[in-house]
């Protein structure tokens, strides 16, 4: 788990750069109320704290939850997700080990549903001159916007720098290096991707979406690849199933990009092929690998 | 919504009641997870008989002592009922013991042969009889029926 | 000499190096009294405390078909009997100057002599398995193997007990080889070695014994593993390697069925000795049955705190009792700090998968377990697991795996056993109460002509039975017996 806060760095590093020293506030934020819970929920149990806490999950789970909120959001969004996720995402489905859904995405998901609003903005890129902040839409946004506003015949400002495929570049240098440790699987990592690109070529070639280049470069992608997708203990076993399993979130991913209502699909598609693991598992995971 | 739902949910009970009911299959199941003791401690002259009765709702699943708690967990696994230990009122009794009849007091009377369930005891009247102990399953249906009490019971 | 084939597992550690093979052998002793560990109920004391048995004698014998007995190894006064922790130990005393030679006269030949002989001798693998070895040359007969592949190839890790024997008595090895496969039916011999260019193989090479080379790592030595090199056969699941044509024996066993061949009663083995701390290793030469606490006097005092374990540090096996015999499982002695484990639940990351050498899936297995759905791991095949501890060393967790699937396994084979013995009882059950059911019916057959004749026909009926009892008893004794022979209520 400390590996995988190791590999955290260089996408916290980007980000940081990208949007303001505020992400590093919004991560401690995740981390802080992750901590908090575990500690809460593991001393109402029988296994020693000290123990059960240091294995670093939750800081993951709040680290993560921290680095998918966008900074302009108050910190409690980010603590309060992180624990929701420790809580209702782990511990109650019987702490480490145990949860079929991703703890991270199971916190994002609820902080989105529950606080639309305090998600809905990131701010726009440093280097856009002398401004201070502007509050812009994020490309994923702009593009649909961008096909709504050419459907009604209005205007779009897009911003100049993008920094997003930079950010992603930072999470799968992370990401490399955990999959070169053993840390993470590739199958999944790479599944995922392979997903997205599919999906996204298919559509593109029907000409019902973006290419594929920019579905993967854009959003939590990359992010997810590396590091939501790969948790292990929600993934089903079995390297086939695996496979499928993260090219069916790439898939819905880009589905609910597309034609979904949310801009970013990344959170939804995980947690849905979660619910989908222990069957996929089931069917084409095997007696062993 | 209302309407679907009552409507599906009334064809899957209708169909429920309509497929034709496989006991015989899941007595065999309920036989199969049964320690064969023969023992008839459950009230009933056999493990089948006693299937056939859990089956068929007469007799709860914690009836069985020489099957003990891992039987009644088996059971309540396969069938959902909700028992956890075998019924207070029986005797468990220690598991692995097998009879063994003393020699030097047997007389032969050939009393034990019928009583027990598996035809371990070989013997004939007014020759020796002896217990084999491979088939043994420690019922302790030979036990009563012997008048001057040469069984006992013993580790094999 | 044979292509080696890369081992299996990432579990890669190195094994001994050829050079260290060289080093001086530490000569122990014959000591003060010797244990032999009995098994109790499967073998049978011949002699009584007190009685002075000369070597080669008959000092326990096996009771059931699998066990096997033992011969006095030197000249010895029985003590008695002992007890260390659970099991039961016989306790000989040498006769000073005893010494160990030639004392029974060879068994000749014949398989079948040299068999038995390999069977009261008490040999048993000397790999660690301790499986016993005149077993595996009758099934080695019995399904008409080809070859028999000595085994040297020792992966645990650290150990050198069979690397000093081939170096110490490379013709004992041959003579036990050819030996073997002669009692087992081959007709050609291997060396499976980690070192293919010591002047041992180069030697046996010489002499007809085809030498392989087998990459090191653990767990290459097992017999399952070695089995495809030879025959270039993979072992299904729970497959032997004598049904693809293969026995495969220790090379310590292989010099000890040698020796029995040659007259003599196997009593020495190598063995390592590795000690955190003190002299790190040292490979000794020991009388077995001296207890392990002599052994160890020579690494000096084991730390506070630490614990000791027979085989090597893989897959020890531990000792409670210091006391407990050199026997011919103890290829290692190992002292290590007893480290109290804590295991962290378990986050699926499927990094036992890869190492597994049975290509099990160890986390589906634990996962299994822990929901207490024993049998639901039968599918997975944890009764195929070798107990190696490859996915122990790479669980992030910490967790036991090895240790755990060992006991599944043994709970499944009892409840195997158990279940066989409750089908063969329903099923004497059922002809129990058919022929109690046939019985009834004649019965009831029998009495309506008792009640419809009127009392006439009970009187008649009577009378007639008299009669027949009477002709039956003129026909003489022998029908008296005969039908005397019959229980009650046997009317068959």
């Amino acid at each position: 788990m400390v590996r995988v806060l190791l590999a955290l760095l260089p996408a916290l590093l980007a980000q940081s750069a990208a949007f303001g020293p505020w992400v590093a506030m919004q991560v401690l934020a995740g981390v802080m109320g992750a901590l908090i819970a575990e500690v809460v929920v593991l001393s109402l149990g029988q296994r020693s704290v000290p123990v059960a806490a240091g294995d670093g999950s939750a800081a993951v789970t709040g680290a993560l939850i921290g680095l998918c909120i966008t900074p302009l959001a108050p910190l409690w969004v980010s603590a309060a997700g992180a624990a929701a996720g420790v809580v209702i995402g782990k511990h109650a489905y019987g702490g480490l080990g145990r949860n079929p859904f991703n703890p991270a995405m199971v916190g994002y998901a609820l902080v989105l549903v529950s606080f639309p609003a305090h998600l809905g903005s990131w701010p726009a890129a440093v280097g856009m001159g002398e401004i201070d902040a502007i509050t812009a839409a994020t490309p994923l946004d702009v593009a649909r916007h961008a096909e709504l506003a050419r459907v009604l015949g209005i205007g779009v400002v897009v911003p100049d720098s993008d920094p997003w495929p930079w950010i992603g570049a930072a999470y799968a240098l992370g990401g490399a290096w955990l999959i070169a440790v053993r840390a993470a699987d590739g199958w999944l990592a790479g599944g995922l991707m392979l997903g997205v690109v599919i999906t996204a070529g298919v559509l593109h070639l029907l000409a019902a979406g973006h290419d594929p280049l920019f579905h993967l470069l854009h959003g939590a992608v990359l992010c997810g690849a590396f590091f939501i997708i790969t948790d292990p203990v929600s993934a089903p076993a079995g390297r086939r199933a695996r496979l499928i399993f993260a090219m069916t979130a790439g898939a819905l991913t880009v589905a609910i990009r597309e034609f979904g209502g949310y801009p970013d699909g990344l959170a939804f598609a995980v947690l849905l092929a979660n619910a989908m693991g222990p069957v996929l598992e089931r069917v084409f995971g095997g007696t062993a690998r | 919504m209302g309407a679907l739902g009552g409507a599906v949910g009334i064809g899957l009970a209708t169909l429920a009641r309509s497929t034709p009911d496989n006991s015989d299959a899941l007595v065999l199941r309920v036989d199969a997870l049964l320690p064969q003791t023969q023992c008839a401690q459950c009230g009933y002259p056999g493990c089948r008989p006693y299937a056939q009765a859990v089956v068929d709702g007469e007799a709860g699943i914690d009836q069985c002592p020489p099957g003990g708690e891992a039987t009644v967990r088996a059971l309540s696994h396969l069938l959902g009922d909700e028992a956890t230990g075998v019924d207070a009122r029986l005797r468990v009794p220690t598991p692995g013991l097998v009879a063994v009849i003393d020699e030097t007091r047997c007389i032969g009377c050939a009393l034990c042969l019928p009583a027990c369930p598996v035809d371990a005891i070989v013997g004939a009247h007014r020759q020796m009889h002896t217990v084999i102990e491979a088939e043994c399953t420690g019922c302790e249906l030979c036990l009563p029926p012997c008048p001057v009490d040469c069984i006992e019971l013993r580790r094999p | 000499m044979l292509r080696a084939m890369p081992g299996p597992g990432p579990a890669r550690r190195p094994t001994t190096d050829a050079a260290v093979v060289s080093q001086d052998i530490v000569r122990l002793p014959v000591p003060e009294q010797l244990l032999v560990p009995l098994l109790r109920g499967r073998q049978r004391v011949t002699v009584a405390a007190g009685d002075r048995v000369m070597a080669g004698e008959i000092i326990v014998a096996p009771v059931d078909d699998h066990a096997v007995g033992a011969l006095a190894p030197l000249d010895v006064v029985v003590s008695g009997e002992r007890t260390i922790g659970t099991a039961t130990a016989l306790v000989l005393a040498p006769l000073a100057g005893a010494l160990p030679g030639p004392v029974l006269p060879p068994p000749g030949d014949d398989p079948a002599a040299l068999i038995r002989r390999v069977r009261a001798a008490g040999v048993r693998g000397y790999g660690g398995g301790g499986f016993p070895t005149f077993l595996k040359l009758r099934e080695g007969r019995e399904r008409a193997i080809r070859c028999l592949v000595i085994n040297a190839v020792e992966c645990e890790p650290e150990l050198a007990s069979d690397a000093a024997l081939l170096a110490d008595d490379a013709v004992g090895v041959l003579a036990g080889a050819r030996a073997a496969a002669r009692a087992a039916g081959a007709t050609r011999i291997v060396l499976a070695t980690a070192h293919p260019d010591t002047a041992s193989a180069t030697m046996l090479s010489g002499q007809g014994v085809e030498v392989l080379g087998i990459e090191a790592g653990y767990p290459g030595g097992d017999e399952r593993m070695l089995a495809p090199h030879v025959t270039e056969r993979r072992l299904a699941t729970g497959e032997r390697p004598t049904a693809a044509g293969v026995l495969v024996l220790n090379v310590a066993t292989v010099h000890a069925v040698g020796l029995v061949a040659a007259g003599l009663v196997p009593c020495r083995r190598f063995v390592t000795v590795l000690a955190d701390g003190a002299t790190s290793r040292c490979v000794v030469d020991v009388v077995m049955g001296t207890p392990v606490s002599e052994v160890l006097r020579l690494v000096g005092p084991a730390p506070h705190d630490s614990m000791t374990s027979e085989g090597g540090r893989m897959m020890p096996r531990r000792i409670e009792d210091p006391s407990w015999p050199v026997s011919p499982t103890t290829t290692g002695i190992v002292v290590s700090p007893s480290i109290p484990t804590a295991e962290q639940p378990c986050i699926r990351c499927g990094l036992c998968v890869p190492v597994c050498p049975v290509d099990l899936a160890p986390d589906r297995i634990w996962r299994a377990l822990e929901s207490a759905a024993t049998e639901d791991a039968r599918p997975l095949g944890v009764e195929a697991c070798t107990g190696c501890r490859c996915c122990d060393v790479v669980c992030p967790s910490g967790i036991a795996l090895g240790a755990a699937f060992r006991r599944a396994a043994a709970d499944l084979r009892e409840s195997d056993s158990m279940a066989a013995a409750a089908e063969r009882a329903r099923v004497r059950f059922e002809r129990h109460e058919a022929r109690a059911q046939a019985r009834a019916e004649r019965a009831r057959e029998r009495r309506p002509r008792r009640s419809t004749g009127g009392s006439r026909g009970a009187v008649e009926a009577i009378v007639a039975r008299a009669r027949k009892r009477r002709s039956r008893s003129d026909a003489g004794r022998a029908d008296l017996v005969r039908h005397d022979r019959s229980g009650p209520g046997d009317d068959e």
